[in-house]
């Protein structure tokens, strides 16, 4: 059985290249914004979870931030932060909410996947 | 004989003769035989209270054999109260005892006493013991009054309290009273010593008192201690507040300060211009005062001419002299004539003279002047020195000024970029990826052979690679993903140009600028700082011409104003863009519904290092900058603002 990522991002063209770029390694699911992600959590098994750090409502520290205390089945060292973030954030990320990694934008194809492999096992 | 009292008897108080001998029974025959007998005698003089009992039931706690076998011998001919009697042994106490009437507990039984006591008290039964100690649970009992004769004594009050009535005759069989009076003495003695008992624990339990006392009163002490601490430490907070009140005050004194010596360097600023206004009038003055000195020098020029011709005259006049003299020889009559020529001499002379001393007087003024000239020369030397400074210092502040907006838009831009320049980089990637899945599928129709006769077996062997490929995934994403890296591309593009557009260095001159697009770079530049919380109304007059400025200033003049407007508004905010063309003027209205100003604050918009931001954010000469540019352009800058309802922000300049 493949695992399942959940990628969130604001911009549609990066979620369409990562569905793109990934669908042969995973199961891809997508999410446009924080609110988007938490409803699919609540209603479909997910593995790792991927998320851009600045987007409109809900950032990507803010969504972790809830990940960590609604869905204690997704351990933070499996949660994956991108994107553009300012230190204080990602120190914060790191720090209080156990971020397993902050990936810089643009992602690399091989770094990328390595660390979402690294981050599945650290389910065992 | 014997006296005794008797207590609670219905009848009242009376005095009864008790013949204790007449029962005295010798022990002739044996002492069980006898004790069965008077079981049998006492129960007959009992009055039980009224019952439907047809059998009356006797009970006996006893080893001795005899005893109840002698009872049976009895009610087999014999009656109590009436009725037949039958005889139950017991070796155990339990409620079962209930059902009966009479008791007999033998002295084998006397540990079972009280308990049998307790289980029938207030029960019409009558319990006969058998040399009990315990005078106050007797109802009856029997006893060895010495070693052959046995004797009963009765406790009447025990008996009533079991509303059983016994008649006076009982007694007349041998038996006495118990003086209940001595055995209320005896338990009050008894309850004294107790008492005594219970006042001795008092004292232990007051020593034990003082020592907790004491105890209380240690933790009291430390209570106190620790309040003392407490204040202690209430006391230094309170000093480290005062410290901090005295920092905070001196932190207000370095700000008034500084306020004070923005002031000095404004009234400096002044100075230099008032410095420059005299110099202007001393220059204007040395001209005067050339333009008199050469008035002078012209006049010398006169005098000297003068003097010359004077000379020239005297020369002449001696040479007549001598022609005078010659001719004295000749005309005696001449001398009148000579003597008046040495008095207009004379005349001339004294002419002279004064003359000469005028001349002195005006060179000793041109001397002073002179001397004057030279000290307002070196004043406007160090007039020009200390000018060139502050130009240099004005010049250092705005290029700072410029750096930190730069920087503040720099995280801005970096992050505006990186989307979607990862969409060009992962797209690319992924284009790859999609590519590699087609490019055996291809391979692999190139080799199709159309000749051969197992052309349906090639394609269906085509058609199985797709499928192990993704073919159609890879064929269906790769238009989507060459348009996303399009987008990528096109954006990067446009920032870039936009940066660019906005950084001009064409600040010497004046070149045509479209307004409009100068307020789509500064929006560009700042998208990434409004775009999620503020909504932008763009009102943009079509008719709008082109206007002639220093592009890249004018540029900075949006940024700051529209940065500012997005620094004032909270989430869901809104800023109103409007451009005007009027008949003289081009008017821009920069317009939010932010926080706004209050007075205090309106009043120093513009006052160079005034800031809102606290230290680092912001220079304090973003306005003041703005002011200054829009003064080159002859332009006119006014603010309108209200606090909690916003700011708007008109700039208007010369249409040529």
């Amino acid at each position: 059985m493949k695992r399942v990522i959940l990628y969130v991002d604001d911009e549609l063209s990066n979620l369409r290249i990562f569905k793109d770029t990934f669908r042969r390694d995973f199961d891809v699911l997508l999410a446009s914004s924080g609110a988007e992600a938490l409803e699919i959590l609540q209603n479909k098994r997910v593995d790792v979870v991927i998320t851009d750090q600045r987007m409109p409502g809900m950032s990507g520290v803010e969504l972790l931030a809830v990940v960590n205390s609604r869905f204690p089945s997704i351990p933070p060292n499996r949660v994956i932060l991108s994107g553009f973030a300012e230190d204080a954030d990602i120190k914060l990320a790191f720090d209080q909410y156990r971020l397993s990694r902050f990936i810089p934008k643009p992602w690399d194809y091989d770094v990328l996947k390595l660390e979402i492999i690294n981050a599945f096992s650290n389910i065992e | 004989m014997k006296l005794s009292i008797q207590f609670g008897y219905k009848i009242g108080i009376c005095l009864l003769v008790c013949m204790s001998l007449i029962g005295e029974i010798r022990a002739q025959i044996s002492r069980e035989y006898l004790i069965s007998g008077l079981i049998y005698k006492f129960t007959n003089h009992i009055e039980w209270p009224e019952n439907n009992r047809v059998v009356f039931q006797v009970a006996l706690f006893t080893s001795k054999d005899e005893i109840s076998k002698n009872l049976y011998n009895i009610s087999r001919s014999k009656k109590i109260n009436d009725k037949d009697f039958k005889i139950v042994t017991f070796t155990k106490a339990d409620s079962s005892i209930l059902a009966f009437d009479v008791i007999f507990v033998g002295e084998d039984f006397a540990s079972e006493y009280v308990r049998i006591f307790d289980l029938v008290e207030r029960k019409p039964i009558l319990l006969i013991s058998e040399n009990l100690s315990d005078k106050s649970l007797v109802m009856i009992n029997l006893f060895d009054k010495s070693y052959t004769e046995l004797s009963y004594e009765i406790n009447k009050p025990n008996i009533i309290n079991q509303k059983l009535k016994a008649s006076n005759e009982i007694l007349i069989m041998g038996g006495t009273e118990i003086d209940v009076v001595s055995i209320y003495l005896k338990s009050q003695r008894t309850l004294r010593s107790y008492e005594k008992m219970n006042m001795e624990y008092r004292k232990d339990l007051d020593s034990v008192q003082e020592l907790i006392a004491n105890n209380e009163e240690m933790l009291n002490q430390q209570k106190i201690f620790l309040t003392q601490q407490f204040a202690e430490i209430e006391e230094q907070k309170e000093f480290q507040a005062g410290q901090i009140f005295k920092i905070q005050q001196y932190e207000q004194e370095l700000n008034s300060k500084s306020a004070y010596l923005n002031s000095q360097k404004n009234l400096l600023e002044k100075l230099t211009d008032s410095l420059i206004g005299s110099q202007h009038l001393l220059n204007k003055q040395y001209v005067e005062i050339r333009n008199g000195q050469y008035f002078l020098d012209t006049k010398t020029a006169i005098i000297d001419s003068i003097n010359r011709e004077i000379f020239r005259r005297n020369e002449i006049l001696s040479s007549k002299d001598n022609v005078i003299e010659k001719q004295n020889f000749i005309m005696q009559g001449l001398y009148v004539a000579v003597g008046l020529s040495v008095t207009a001499a004379f005349i001339i002379l004294s002419v002279l003279w004064l003359i000469r001393k005028k001349n002195m007087k005006l060179t000793l003024q041109k001397e002073r002047i002179d001397y004057l000239n030279a000290q307002l020369l070196e004043n406007n030397e160090e007039l020009h020195a200390s000018l060139d400074e502050i130009q240099l210092m004005q010049k250092q502040l705005i290029q700072s000024e410029k750096m930190a907006s730069l920087g503040v838009l720099s995280a801005g831009i970096a992050h505006e970029i990186n989307n979607p320049i990862n969409f060009v980089y992962a797209g690319i990637n992924s284009l790859l990826r999609d590519f590699k899945d087609i490019e055996p599928v291809i391979e692999k129709i190139s080799q199709i052979n159309p000749d051969s006769d197992n052309i349906r077996e090639q394609l269906l062997e085509i058609e199985k690679l797709k499928e192990e490929n993704y073919y159609y995934d890879a064929i269906e994403a790769i238009p989507t993903i060459i348009n996303d890296i399009k987008i990528g591309a096109d954006r990067t593009a446009e920032i870039v140009k936009g940066l660019r557009r906005f950084s001009r260095t064409d600040q010497g001159s004046l070149v045509p600028y479209d307004l409009h697009d100068g307020l789509e770079t500064s929006l560009l530049l700042l998208r990434n700082k409004y775009k999620h919380q503020v909504q932008l109304i763009r009102d943009y007059d079509t008719e709008m011409t082109e206007l002639m400025c220093y592009a890249g200033k004018m540029n900075q003049v949006f940024l700051n104003i529209i940065s500012n407007a997005i620094d004032a508004v909270s989430d869901n905010g809104q800023i109103t863009i409007k451009t005007r063309l009027k008949e003289q003027m081009v008017e821009v209205s920069i317009k939010d519904n932010g926080c706004g100003m209050d007075k205090d604050m309106l009043a120093k918009l513009f006052d160079p290092f005034f800031t809102t931001k606290p230290v680092g954010q912001g220079t304090g000469l973003g306005l003041s900058i703005t002011y200054g540019i829009i003064k080159e352009h002859n332009g006119k800058i006014e603010v309108f603002s209200e606090p909690g309802i916003g700011t708007e922000f008109i700039i208007s300049f010369p249409k040529v």
